[in-house]
């Protein structure tokens, strides 16, 4: 692809798969760029969700709680990485609060301007919200195996009965 | 046994799978959908295979069943409300099928084959965004009460 390096970026995003040149091209020109330093909080938890973001540059990390209740979920350090999709499934507020952990770059797309571009192009919507349920159902199945894996120890340590 | 007048009326539409569908969806679905009666103890579905199809519960009951790494049979959960579903993973993530569920008492289910949706969407092209979107919200919930369960657990 003879293309920016943020385009090479979305291309390579699980959440983009199965999305042409021209597709991308399309999501791209909605894009906010945002430069975010270490510490600052990106997605505050419980708040209406409204914005996709894709992380470019950097790593942030996802926690929730606050002060001393806080903990730590996970961190996003892969180019390509994604968070606040929610936005586009549901309208629950945003379920976990997402700081940057170093400067992150990161591109956000506000739905109400993803809207558009899904309805000119629909087929957008469409490799989005599948690659969305992908992403969910491979969580899910990890999650699973985990709980599997949590009750085998716990009856384990009950003496195997 | 199974009335389609009452599929269409009280059971399609009122599904979360086919939340935002409108009435001629509905009714094109209730003509895909394939019954199927399965006895006691019979396999529905068997972990492993290929998931081809969304089941949802008609009438009732369901469970299921996981091995552990050593083998042992694990009941995962048990399904007996009209209108309960599974095998929606196979729309959004075609792959094997990550659990065996089982009819205990004998049930009745609808079956809505990969085929079938397909032919659907390619009629009611508006509707797949709608489903699919649908399935994610199931998903991110059940995502949702696993990671509480992850978290009931690990702290217990």
């Amino acid at each position: 692809m003879s293309s920016s390096p943020e385009l090479e970026i979305l291309s390579a995003s699980p959440l983009m798969h199965g999305m042409g040149e021209e597709e991308l091209k399309a999501l791209l020109s909605t894009a906010e760029r945002r430069l975010y330093e270490a510490g600052e909080r990106i997605v505050e938890e419980g708040t209406p969700s409204d914005c996709l973001f894709i992380l470019a540059d950097g790593a942030v990390d996802v926690t929730t709680g606050e002060g001393d209740e806080a903990v730590m979920l996970s961190t996003l350090e892969e180019s390509g990485d994604f968070f606040g999709e929610m936005s586009l499934i549901d309208i629950l507020p945003r379920s976990a609060n997402v700081y940057a952990s170093g400067q992150a770059r990161i591109l956000a797309f506000p739905k109400k301007v993803l809207t558009t571009v899904f309805a000119k192009v629909p087929r957008v919507q469409m490799t989005l919200v599948l690659n969305i349920a992908r992403n969910l159902s491979l969580r899910l199945r990890e999650a699973d195996s985990r709980i599997a894996e949590l009750s085998r120890e716990a009856n384990a340590s009950k003496g195997g009965s | 046994m199974v009335d389609r007048t009452d599929l269409r009326e009280a059971f399609l539409s009122e599904s979360p799978l086919f939340d935002g569908l409108g009435g001629a969806e509905i009714n094109d679905l209730v003509e895909r959908a394939e019954i199927h009666e399965f006895g006691p103890g019979e396999v529905v579905v068997e972990e492993g295979t290929l998931g081809d199809a969304i089941f949802l519960l008609y009438d009732g009951r369901l469970s299921v069943h996981t091995r552990d790494g050593e083998g042992r049979n694990v009941e995962l959960a048990t399904l007996e409300r009209h209108g309960a579903f599974f095998g929606e993973i196979a729309l959004a993530d075609p792959g094997p099928r990550s659990a065996t569920v089982l009819a205990d008492e004998g049930a009745v289910l609808l079956k809505l084959s990969l085929d079938a949706l397909n032919g659907f969407f390619a009629q009611f092209s508006d509707a797949q965004v709608v489903v699919l979107r649908n399935i994610a919200r199931v998903l991110a919930q059940r995502l949702r009460d696993a990671n509480a369960l992850v978290s009931t657990i690990s702290s217990s």
